[in-house]
């Protein structure tokens, strides 16, 4: 029994199953797509801060394209050698194919990875700052002596896991022993707090029952209180034991969910921790609060951030030429000057090129050419427009630090304060919508690019026995893959001009 | 019938085998490619689903009629060994002294919209009858695909399994209803050292699951119509069921998509740290999130209702597929208007897209934008009452036989016009924007699924069982089973227009007692839904004892056509083997040639060769083809 219509074409129609079926899934990808593309316009169109423009680089992305139309072509190439059945041919065309998923995808790994490593600050007056973070971001407390650990035993959303969750944090000191409130020693590591644990949770489910049976000698006793009021004749006094009778049943009933147990631990020695902020609610001069519910009290070291800035973004600031940016502990006027020749160079050049045709206001290119300042070396002199003929004197505060071993060019480095940062983020979907949108269209598309080039090679290297036995069945899979590798290519054609052009 | 065959060496050995090949128990009763197998698989998944959703709403109605008290049993349950710490870990951490409390309800509200819609409809009425029912009626031996038929099916179980575990983990499943609507489900429970502890997450994966077993099966039940039709089958000879399942697998196949997008986007917001759906400037307990900001919380209902809207369809039209061949059946007629039905299927399926915006008045969308979605809407109603008045004229002069499945059959049409006219008034902006998020609106969509939808699925248990097992299900109890479903379902929703328009929001897991002052009219009213539910649940029970005890103990059936239906699937062996029909089906007239004239029996089969005029009429089908 075989379905009919898996190689010839059914007459009717004019197509075999396999054809249908691809059609239609491509359908359903291209609202898949669509609701995404869609996504993209709603979120710009109703950004409420300056839509990134011109942010990517374009020639890995220009690669790219040229690298997906090419295995296009060698996809069809290959289905018209296996048609002819020439076999060495196909098999040759399907390799190119593949390789040239192999090289789009090496392409979007170094992409992704430069921005996992690039960071941008906003600071409270909305200038962003972008760069790199040299030590990474870190708060650091010390003189940390007690913690305060949650032990969940019903709902375990967030339960305390010292060994797991805060000493990983600790800066240089072991975990030494810690003291409970009782006196006892205990250690923290894995298997030390197992114990802890189980003990605690034993403890509070023990309680829970010792109330319970006290509710149930309770209500014993009312029983008998009340047997021995049967037949007199105060009966104000009878239903008023009767109540209490149902009070204390249901005083018992409530008590079936065990309480959480907060254990007050004290170390021996004084703690020190380095940790990212993600990994914590919150802290304060001197507590820290783990995103496993423990508490450790100690006090602030440091919270300041160390940045080596690349670019200074003025779109959101209302009065840009007062942005912290220009502050004297951070850029200074030096920097500032050349923003300023920048600027007034990029907006003589757009009246020269447009006079009152363009409202400057209206153009975003002008926005960023005007108010984004590109920073490529630590001397503000390197940057001054020729047109403007500045010279200014170093009296710029910033440390110069020195070219990096892995290669990019050396930039001034800042120490931003906290009270001054409102929000950072390295360039990954948490920073502004556009990346959110940008990694979640490509991010889809890349595994795409990846499933099709699995089933591509699953035709080039793995289907010897239908190649010998029905080549025309196997010539029909090539072109329903083909067919879903041209879907993949047209995606990227889109995503192209629209993410790193528009 | 094959053309494939034709370049297939049939001289290896293990071809040879692969012809005479039994199927063991494990690739013919679990992980089984055939269509007649999935379906039933399907079939069950979804009664076992839509049990499961019905008791979490019967603890919701226990709050709501008696808030404060604890629910029968529910201690007692919590007591016994073993079972007790199951019932403990998903009902009782939240529901102290047997109560439920606010978050449970919540908890229970999301999962029996989502259960119920997702994991109980939809599978019973578009994959359990469309897989056993559809391949048979186009007279085909299989679906296009049957490997991903099966992986559909599998795909599908594990989704189930994911979102029943929800409940088990460390927050309980997710709380922010069946709709999800970001912020509040984006940022809720975001204060967690650990996501799978969180019930959301494992909702949003079930979810992924759930939509790519649905994307299979819509894929594969398109080619199959397109492709697989037999010999004679044109587009217009095929039942209006058939056409029903491709315009839903239609709506499947296109408005899912966009729901994965929205929840792809959610997932993103809660654990890369995104602002898709999150505003700028958000507090949460007096502080700022540590997040972006620039998102659009109305992005998320657009991409949501952009699915949920076609879903609305998605599960009605089943149930007036299997209306549509129920109805014929027993009143001996031809269905009324059949193009017409067929025209007003794809209408509705091609506007079913263009009215998602009317589940979002209250946004406050501009004048223009309402006025489109209104005008859409109301014509949407168009097509739907063309289908209803079709069912309805088809009646007119029948010689009605009154069976279970024509019981429900016939009760269908009434509830669902309820449904449907209910719902023509929240079309309006205006007067939408009183009755939003009210009791009134959980009448209009209920009548429509539940005494609609769920009708029109038990019909079709009934209709096709002696299909499937050779035996009829008892009539006795289906009446004991129809009534108290009729009562019990309009004590539940028909309170629920006067609530409604006494302004009871649907969140209240008190059901309003908090605010006696002025919802004190009409509080009475919870306790007659609630007694409305329990009939319903004792209703319930003659039908699992039918379908059970009738698989061995009902009465067999006298040949392979007992309701003397005209359709394709009463052509093959009861149950259908593998591979379906014995003999080379042709379609050769239209399906619902009942009470031809001229003709000496009252139906007259699509696929008899030439009208059997003068001859016996009692022969089964089978013995009619043989002759070929």
């Amino acid at each position: 029994m075989d379905i009919p219509y898996t190689v010839s074409a059914r007459p009717d129609t004019g197509l075999y199953n396999a054809k249908v079926g691809i059609w239609l899934f491509l359908a359903s990808e291209v609202m898949l797509f669509g609701g995404l593309f869609s996504a993209y316009i709603f979120l710009r169109v109703g950004a409420d801060y300056p839509w990134p423009i011109h942010e990517l680089e374009v020639l890995p992305g220009f690669v790219n394209t040229m690298v997906l139309i090419g295995s296009s072509v060698t996809v069809v190439m290959a289905w018209a050698s296996l048609k002819m059945r020439k076999i060495g041919l196909f098999k040759f065309y399907m390799a190119i194919t593949v390789a040239c998923a192999g090289i789009f995808m090496c392409l979007k790994a170094y992409e992704y990875n430069k921005k996992f490593h690039h960071y941008a600050v906003t600071l409270t007056d909305g200038t962003v700052l972008t760069g790199h973070l040299p030590e990474g971001y870190k708060v650091k407390f010390g003189e940390a002596t007690e913690l305060s650990v949650t032990i969940q035993s019903e709902t375990a959303a967030i339960d305390g896991d010292p060994a797991g969750y805060v000493f990983p944090y600790l800066d240089g000191v072991e975990p030494a022993s810690f003291k409970l409130a009782d006196g006892t020693e205990v250690r923290l590591d894995k298997s030390g707090f197992a114990e802890v644990r189980k003990r605690v949770v034993a403890e509070a489910r023990e309680k829970v029952r010792i109330r319970k049976a006290r509710f149930m000698e309770q209500k014993a006793e009312l029983e008998r209180e009340l047997a021995a009021l049967e037949g007199s004749s105060d009966g104000e006094k009878i239903a008023k034991t009767k109540g209490r009778i149902l009070g204390v049943q249901r005083a018992h009933d409530l008590l079936n969910v065990v309480p959480p147990t907060t254990l007050k631990l004290t170390s021996s020695t004084p703690l020190k921790f380095a940790v990212k902020p993600s990994k914590i609610f919150g802290y304060t001069a001197n507590s820290l609060t783990f995103r496993d519910g423990t508490i450790v009290t100690g006090k602030l070291i440091d919270d300041a951030m160390k940045l080596e800035v690349d670019g200074v973004d003025t779109r959101a600031v209302v009065d840009k030429e007062k942005s912290l940016a220009w502050d004297k502990k951070y850029l200074g006027q030096d920097w500032k000057q050349v923003w300023m020749a920048r600027r007034d160079h990029a907006q003589g050049k757009f009246k020269e090129d447009y006079g009152d045709k363009r409202d400057p206001l209206k153009s975003a290119t002008l926005q960023k050419e005007s108010y984004y300042l590109h920073i490529e070396s630590t001397n503000p002199t390197d940057h001054a427009p020729e047109s403007a003929g500045h010279s200014a004197a170093l009296t710029s505060p910033v440390l110069a630090s020195g070219a990096h071993s892995d290669g990019h060019a050396a930039h001034p480095a800042l120490v931003l304060e906290k009270k001054d940062i409102t929000f950072f983020s390295n360039f990954t979907p948490k920073l502004n919508t556009f990346y959110a949108i940008y990694f979640t269209l490509t991010g889809l598309h890349g595994l795409h690019v990846i499933a099709g080039a699995a089933v591509l090679a699953w035709f080039w290297l793995f289907n010897g026995k239908l190649l010998r036995s029905n080549p025309e069945h196997l010539a029909n899979r090539v072109e329903v893959g083909g067919l879903f590798w041209h879907f993949v290519d047209l995606v990227w054609i889109f995503l192209f001009p629209l993410l790193y052009l528009l | 019938m094959s053309a494939a065959a034709t370049t297939h060496d049939h001289s290896h050995a293990d071809d040879h085998a692969h012809d005479h090949h039994e199927p063991g128990f494990i690739s013919k009763y679990i992980f089984s490619t055939d269509h007649k197998m999935i379906g039933i698989q399907y079939g069950l998944t979804g009664l076992v689903f839509l049990l499961i959703g019905f008791f979490l709403m019967m603890l919701m109605r226990w709050s709501i009629a008696y808030p404060g008290q604890p629910v029968p049993g529910l201690l007692f349950l919590e007591n016994i060994p073993l079972i007790g710490g199951l019932v403990h870990e998903v009902l009782g951490r939240w529901a102290p002294g047997g109560i439920v409390n606010g978050e449970l309800y919540n908890m229970l509200g999301a999962m029996h919209g989502t259960i119920m819609v997702f994991f109980g409809i939809v599978p019973l009425g578009f994959a359990a009858f469309g897989n056993y029912i559809m391949p048979l009626q186009i007279g085909t031996i299989d679906m296009a695909f049957p490997k991903l038929n099966m992986l559909s099916y599998w795909l599908f179980f594990i989704s189930g399994v994911l979102m029943v575990y929800s409940f088990f983990v460390g927050t309980g499943a997710v709380q922010t209803g069946w709709t999800m609507y970001s912020p509040l489900a984006s940022t809720t429970g975001m204060a967690v050292n650990n996501l799978w502890n969180q019930g959301h997450t494992w909702w949003l994966l079930a979810m992924v699951f759930n939509i790519s077993a649905s994307l299979l099966g819509s894929v594969n039940f398109i080619t199959t119509i397109i492709n697989l039709r037999a010999k004679g089958m044109t587009w217009f000879r095929m039942p209006f069921f058939t056409w029903a399942m491709f315009v839903t697998a239609f709506l499947l196949l296109l408005a899912f998509p966009p729901l994965e997008v929205a929840a792809l986007m959610q997932l993103s917001d809660r654990v890369l740290g995104s602002s898709f759906f999150l505003p700028t400037g958000l507090m949460e307990g007096g502080q700022h999130l540590d997040i972006s900001g620039g998102g659009s919380p109305l992005l998320y209902q657009h991409l949501f209702w952009f699915l949920a809207h076609p879903e609305v369809y998605v599960l009605i039209l089943p149930a007036f597929a299997i209306i549509s061949d129920v109805i014929p059946n027993n009143i001996r007629r031809p269905l009324w208007g059949y193009k017409a039905m067929v025209y007003s299927a794809l209408t509705l399926g091609f506007l079913s897209f263009l009215v998602w915006a009317h589940h979002m008045y209250l946004t406050g969308m501009g004048t223009m934008m309402s006025t489109y979605f209104q005008i859409t809407t109301v014509l949407i109603s168009v097509p739907s009452v063309i289908l209803l008045t079709c069912l309805m004229i088809s009646l007119w002069g029948g010689s009605i036989r009154f069976n279970t499945q024509m019981l429900f059959a016939s009760a269908f049409l009434p509830m669902f016009g309820i449904g449907g006219l209910t719902g023509l008034p929240l079309a309006f902006n205006f007067i939408d924007l009183a009755l939003h998020d009210t009791y009134y609106v959980i009448g209009h969509f209920h009548y429509v699924v539940a005494p609609g939808t769920i009708f029109a699925l038990f019909a079709g248990v009934y209709h096709w069982y002696p299909k499937i097992t050779g035996r009829f299900m008892s009539d006795k109890l289906g009446r004991w089973h129809f009534w108290p479903s009729l009562i019990g379902m309009n004590l539940v929703f028909a309170p629920m227009f006067i609530q409604g328009m006494a302004g009871f929001h649907r969140r209240w897991y008190d059901g309003g007692k908090y605010f006696e002052q002025t919802s004190a009219d009409w509080l009475w009213l919870n306790e007659v839904m609630t007694i409305g539910a329990f009939v319903l649940a004792i209703g319930q029970i003659p039908f699992i004892v039918n379908v059970f005890i009738s698989i061995k103990g009902g009465e067999a059936i006298p040949n392979d056509n007992p309701w003397d239906a005209t359709t394709l699937e009463w052509a093959t062996p009861t149950p259908p083997p593998h591979g379906n029909f014995t003999f080379d089906v042709t379609a050769e007239r239209g399906p619902y040639e009942y009470s031809v004239p001229g003709a000496n029996r009252d139906f007259t089969p699509q696929w008899e060769v030439e009208p059997v005029k003068a001859k016996a009429t009692t022969e089964s089908a089978p013995a009619v083809a043989a002759k070929h």
